[in-house]
């Protein structure tokens, strides 16, 4: 191929559309720049902006303002040249050939690339035994069950071996065991193949656990971006969970009173709080005040944000049941 | 480095390997042709007599140029639209090739095919009829070429249409008669019909595959205008489908189905 590295350059991309006499701004002002070899995932509630924003950046949507550059060269001037360095999988849409097989599919998708399908078979029995499908490797792709098709449209992307790959919610409409194998497929693809990979998701498990860096968007905006640790860190706060015994009734009274803590849980003697500080030394005070009541601590951990509450956060109320539904 | 050698074998492949899978609708649609040209021909001889035994020769001629123009046209904006139904239209678009050339490509391939399934009817028509003619690929094959080129240009801007708008199938079914009027557009009588696409090569090629006139020995001026109006009708198509699928990347409907 020649070039095993792609750089990906967004400057200031506004998309608006015009529908009747009103005008849908999806996209505003956004600029991003992604390194090579980085996964990089897009979360955002429904109508972010998410799927414009990758069409965009592949040249399918033309954009109002700003522009795109891969390698330096942009997407809209140079198409050509761009197009040998991504491939993308399309939210919702099958991405390969049904009435195919999964290896004609292979095939089909290597030579529009324009390179020789013949030469790249050890390619593709390396591919099906990454997916998993390799038993699959005659059959039609209609007759495969939903994550099959899913893992057959993943395989013919990768077929493409561009150094910039698209994913568009990957795991949608995924069952959870479908949807577990796929994550685990793409981060042992992420970890051998060394791609830059974009993911848009509403999967947080799957952003949360492939990907080296997050961008959420909001109504057309970056609202985050930054590594998941950065961004956990940024939300950490002093909030722990305590496991408590030897506690009087008129102690935990006074102890909810005078410190920020609230039982979630009473078991016998042993009760389990649930703490937030302002800064560390509350929890210290906190210590010294069961140790002086008597009260035997019998575990203290500290309780990180996750991404779901980190999205809500930043993205805002309104993203608050969509991330419920993903959680469930 | 990209190749579009590749990309011809690889589109080539998947037809083939589509129409020998679905063998009954590849036959069927032979089967369809002919049987068009067998109402036509018992039909037109039991109504007409021995007048329809004079013009059985066009006949069979304008129904193998209506196979194969059609074949090239349909296949542009149908497969436009099957493409963005099966949402692997945008992964054409994001190859390493221009999208015109893609879609040129699959004209090509789809002619390619539609050239030989013709000819595999034409064969059938030839001995139905008892009507032999004079195949001298020399002269055909260029002239094929010529009936053919305007007809990707207008399947290109029924594909550019089809990338606005989709569903054009009603538009489409107007296009199969003018389609089978320039083939058999009465260009003699009326000069000026030379202007139009695909009627001057139609014209050239009933008289290749019906007096044997070899490719040299076409009255020039009429050679010249067929040369002109291909060239100029394709690029109007070409032209007119980059015009209209920048339209729908500016509107986002790529690939919308």
């Amino acid at each position: 191929m020649g070039v095993d590295s792609a750089r990906l350059s967004v400057s200031d991309v506004t998309k608006r559309y015009t529908h009747g006499e009103a005008d849908v701004t999806a996209v505003r002002g956004v600029s991003l720049e992604i390194d090579s070899n980085e996964v990089v995932g897009i979360l955002g509630p429904n109508g972010a902006g998410k799927t414009t924003l990758i069409k965009t950046i592949l040249g399918v949507l033309r954009p109002t303002e700003g522009t795109v550059e891969i390698n330096g060269l942009d997407v809209h001037e140079k198409q050509r040249r761009t197009y040998e360095l991504v491939s993308a999988m399309f939210e919702g849409s099958r991405n390969s050939y049904w009435r195919l097989s999964v290896e004609e599919n292979l095939r089909f998708f290597t030579s529009l690339n324009g390179k020789n399908p013949k030469e790249r078979t050890d390619r593709y029995d390396e591919l099906l035994e990454e997916l998993d499908i390799e038993d699959k490797r005659d059959e039609t792709v209609n007759k495969l069950s939903r994550g099959m098709k899913q893992k057959v449209c993943l395989a013919c992307t990768l077929a493409r071996e561009t150094p910039l790959v698209f994913l568009d919610e990957p795991t949608l409409g995924l069952d959870v065991e479908a949807s577990e194998h796929l994550k685990t497929e793409l981060r042992r693809l992420v970890d051998s193949e060394n791609r830059t990979i974009v993911l848009s998701s509403h999967d947080m498990d799957l952003i949360e656990e492939i990907c080296d860096r997050v961008i959420i968007m909001n109504e057309g905006r970056i609202v985050a971006d930054d590594s998941v640790e950065a961004l956990i860190d940024v939300f950490r706060t002093e909030s722990y969970e305590l496991e408590v015994s030897g506690l009087t009734s008129q102690q935990q009274a006074r102890l909810e009173r005078e410190f920020p803590v609230d039982a979630v849980e009473r078991n016998g003697d042993s009760t389990v709080f649930e703490a937030t500080f302002d800064d560390v030394a509350g929890k210290d005070r906190l210590v010294e005040r069961l140790v002086g009541d008597g009260a035997s601590i019998e575990r203290l951990e500290p309780v990180e944000p996750d991404l779901k509450e980190i999205f809500i956060e930043v993205a805002g109320e309104e993203s608050e049941e969509q991330a419920e539904v993903v959680a469930r | 480095m990209t190749s579009f050698y590749y990309l011809f074998r690889g589109m080539t492949m998947k037809s083939l390997l589509l129409m020998r899978r679905y063998l009954f609708d590849t036959a069927a649609s032979l089967l369809t042709t002919y049987i068009m040209f067998a109402i036509i021909f018992f039909g037109g001889k039991a109504v007409a007599g021995q007048a329809f035994d004079d013009s059985v020769g066009n006949i069979v001629v304008w129904l193998f140029l209506f196979g194969v123009v059609s074949s090239a046209y349909q296949s542009a904006s149908s497969q436009i639209y099957q493409e963005a139904q099966w949402g692997t239209l945008e992964h054409l678009y994001i190859s390493p090739f221009k999208f015109e050339q893609v879609l040129l490509m699959k004209l090509v391939v789809q002619m390619f095919i539609g050239s030989i399934t013709s000819g595999v009817v034409l064969a059938a028509m030839i001995v139905t009829s008892g009507k032999f003619f004079t195949i001298d690929l020399v002269t055909i094959v260029p002239l094929m070429v010529m009936v053919l080129l305007p007809a990707v240009g207008f399947g290109m801007i029924f594909a550019g249409l089809a990338l606005l708008y989709k569903r054009i199938s009603s538009v489409f079914r107007i296009a199969q008669w003018s389609m089978m009027g320039l083939i058999t557009a009465p260009v003699i009588e009326y000069p000026v019909l030379k202007a139009l696409p695909i009627s001057t090569a139609s014209l050239l090629m009933q008289q290749a595959m019906l007096e044997g006139v070899r490719f040299w020995e076409f009255d020039p001026t009429n050679l010249a205008i067929a040369v002109v109006t291909t060239v100029v009708y394709f690029g109007i198509g070409y032209t007119v489908f980059g015009y209209l699928r920048r339209i729908a990347i500016d509107r986002g409907v790529l690939g919308h189905y």
